[in-house]
C-alpha cells in the first residue's frame, strides 16, 4: 500500500488510476485517453487550492469514480453478451437444447443401464445426474458462446431490432390447418437429438430387447462396424431432419417457403438414408437367426421394404407440407 | 416519501441525460477543453461530471458533430473541442426541437393542471 506521505504519491497514484482505466480500452484510443485523463486529473486537482496535493488527488480520483466504470463509459460499444436482437432466439434455442440434452441423455443412459444388467441403482442414479449436469453445462456454454460470436459479428449493423417493416407484410392469422404448434417440432428435435446421440455413442443400443427369464437380452438391429463406416452420412441425414424441424419451429405456420425447405431437407435427408441402408451388410445378421423373437418375420419384411418405407415417409411428409401450405 | 424522492431523482437523471448533448453543444461554438467545459457548465448550474463528459465528447466527435485538436504549446497538453459544420446544423435543429418540446410539454402541464396538484 502506497503511503500518502510518499513523495511520489501523486505521480504513482495517477499512473495507477490511468492505467486501470486505459487497460480496458481498445489500443487505438489508449494513448489519447491516457493523455486526456492526466490533463484532466491535473486540472481537477488544481481546483482544490490550499489542500495538500495528496489529499486533493484522492478527492479527484474518488470523484472520477471506479476505473472500470469510467472505462465502461469510454467504451461505448455494448456491455452485454447477447443483445436484444438475439435474446429471444437465444432463449428459445437454449430451451430446446437443454430439453433435448436432458431428455435424450437420460433416455440413452437409462436404456444402457437396463441393457447392461448391472444392479446398482444408486451408482446409476449418481452417474446419471453427474453426466446430465455436465452435459447441460457444456450445452449452455456452447449455445451462449455461439450466440455471443453471432452478436459480435452482427455488430456492424445498427441495432437490428428496428428493421423496417411493411404493413402489407403482416401475415394473416393462420387457419387451424396451417398453424404449427411449437411442441410438434420440439418433440421431433428431442427425438432426433436422441437418435443422433445413439448412433454416435452407442449404436448397439438401437436393438431389439426381450426378456429371457428375468434378464434382458438385446440384439442390435444394425451392424455397428458398418454404422461407424457410414456415420458421417447418417449424421448429415439426421442433421437435415433437424434443420427441417428447426424451420418448422421458426416459421410456426405452413407456408410455401416452408414447404420448399421441407422438400429440400427431405430429399437430402432421406436420399442419404437410402444410400446408407443400401449397404447390404448394415443389418445385424444375428437378428434374422433368432428364433425366440416373434417379431423377426416382421423385421425381415421391414428390411426388404425399408427403401419403400423411406419413400412413403418422404412422400407423406413432403406432401403434407405442400397440402397444408396450399390449404386455405 | 423516501421512495417518492428516489423515483423523482431517477426520473431527473433521465431528463438530464436527455438534455446533456444540447447543453454541451451550446457551449462549444468556441474551442474549449474538457475541464473548462465542466467548469463552464457548472457556473451555469448545469452539473456534469467529468467522467461522463469526456467520453461524451469523444462520442460526439466520432459522430462528426465536433472537431478536436491537441494543444501542446501550453503548460500541459489539452484537447480542445469545437462544433463542426454538421455540429452547428444539428445544434440549430435541436434548439428548435427543444423549444417546441418545452412549449408543448408546458401546455400539457397547464392543461392538465398538473403543476399545482397536491
Amino acid at each position: 500500500m502506497l503511503n500518502s506521505k510518499d513523495k511520489n504519491y501523486v505521480k504513482e497514484m495517477t499512473d495507477r488510476y490511468v492505467f486501470e482505466v486505459t487497460k480496458r480500452l481498445p489500443a487505438t484510443q489508449k494513448s489519447d485517453i491516457d493523455m486526456e485523463l492526466r490533463s484532466l486529473i491535473e486540472d481537477m486537482t488544481s481546483q482544490f487550492e490550499g489542500m495538500e496535493p495528496e489529499a486533493a488527488l484522492d478527492a479527484v480520483l474518488h470523484e472520477l469514480g471506479k476505473p472500470a466504470d469510467l472505462a465502461d463509459k469510454y467504451r461505448e460499444n455494448r456491455r452485454y453478451l447477447i443483445g436484444p436482437a438475439f435474446y429471444e432466439l437465444y432463449l428459445l434455442v437454449l430451451k430446446i437444447v437443454v430439453a433435448s440434452v436432458a431428455i435424450g441423455l437420460t433416455a440413452a443412459l437409462s436404456i444402457a443401464y437396463i441393457v447392461s444388467a448391472e444392479a446398482d441403482p444408486v451408482g446409476f442414479g449418481i452417474n446419471l445426474i453427474a453426466t446430465v449436469l455436465q452435459a447441460l453445462l457444456q450445452a449452455v456454454a456452447w449455445v451462449t458462446v455461439i450466440f455471443a460470436i453471432v452478436e459480435r459479428c452482427d455488430g456492424k449493423k445498427e441495432k437490428g431490432t428496428e428493421e423496417s417493416w411493411k404493413l402489407s407484410e403482416l401475415p394473416p392469422i393462420p387457419g387451424n390447418k396451417t398453424i404449427i404448434k411449437a411442441w410438434e417440432p420440439l418433440v421431433g428435435i428431442v427425438f432426433l437429438v436422441l437418435v443422433i446421440l445413439l448412433f454416435n455413442t452407442a449404436p448397439q443400443l438401437i436393438a431389439v430387447f426381450y426378456s429371457d427369464g428375468g434378464q434382458y437380452i438385446s440384439i442390435p438391429v444394425f451392424d455397428t462396424t458398418v454404422v461407424k463406416e457410414r456415420l458421417l452420412l447418417i449424421n448429415l441425414s439426421l442433421s437435415a431432419a433437424l434443420l427441417k424441424e428447426a424451420f418448422h419451429l421458426l416459421e410456426r405456420r405452413y407456408t410455401i417457403r416452408l414447404a420448399i425447405a421441407t422438400t429440400i431437407c427431405n430429399v437430402v435427408g432421406i436420399g442419404l438414408l437410402l444410400y446408407v441402408f443400401s449397404h447390404p451388410a448394415i443389418w445385424n445378421p444375428e437378428l434374422g437367426q433368432n428364433e425366440i423373437l416373434a417379431i423377426v418375420p416382421f423385421l425381415d419384411m421391414l428390411k426388404q421394404f425399408f427403401a419403400g418405407v423411406l419413400v412413403v415417409v418422404f412422400l407423406a411428409d413432403t406432401g403434407t407440407a405442400w397440402y397444408r401450405a396450399l390449404a386455405k | 416519501m423516501d421512495d417518492t424522492q428516489k423515483i423523482v431523482e431517477n426520473l431527473m437523471l433521465e431528463l438530464r441525460r436527455g438534455t446533456i448533448v444540447l447543453s454541451v453543444l451550446s457551449q462549444l461554438k468556441e474551442p474549449k477543453y474538457g475541464y473548462a467545459l465542466v467548469q463552464n457548465l457548472e457556473e451555469k448550474q448545469v452539473a456534469v461530471d467529468a467522467g461522463t463528459l469526456y467520453p461524451l465528447l469523444r462520442r460526439l466527435e466520432k459522430q462528426g458533430l465536433l472537431h478536436s485538436e491537441w494543444e501542446t504549446t501550453g503548460a500541459k497538453p489539452r484537447k480542445y473541442y469545437v462544433l463542426s459544420v454538421t455540429g452547428s446544423e444539428v445544434f440549430q435543429q435541436l434548439c428548435k426541437e427543444w423549444s417546441d418540446m418545452v412549449e408543448r410539454t408546458n401546455q400539457l402541464i397547464a392543461d392538465g393542471g398538473g403543476e399545482d396538484v397536491e
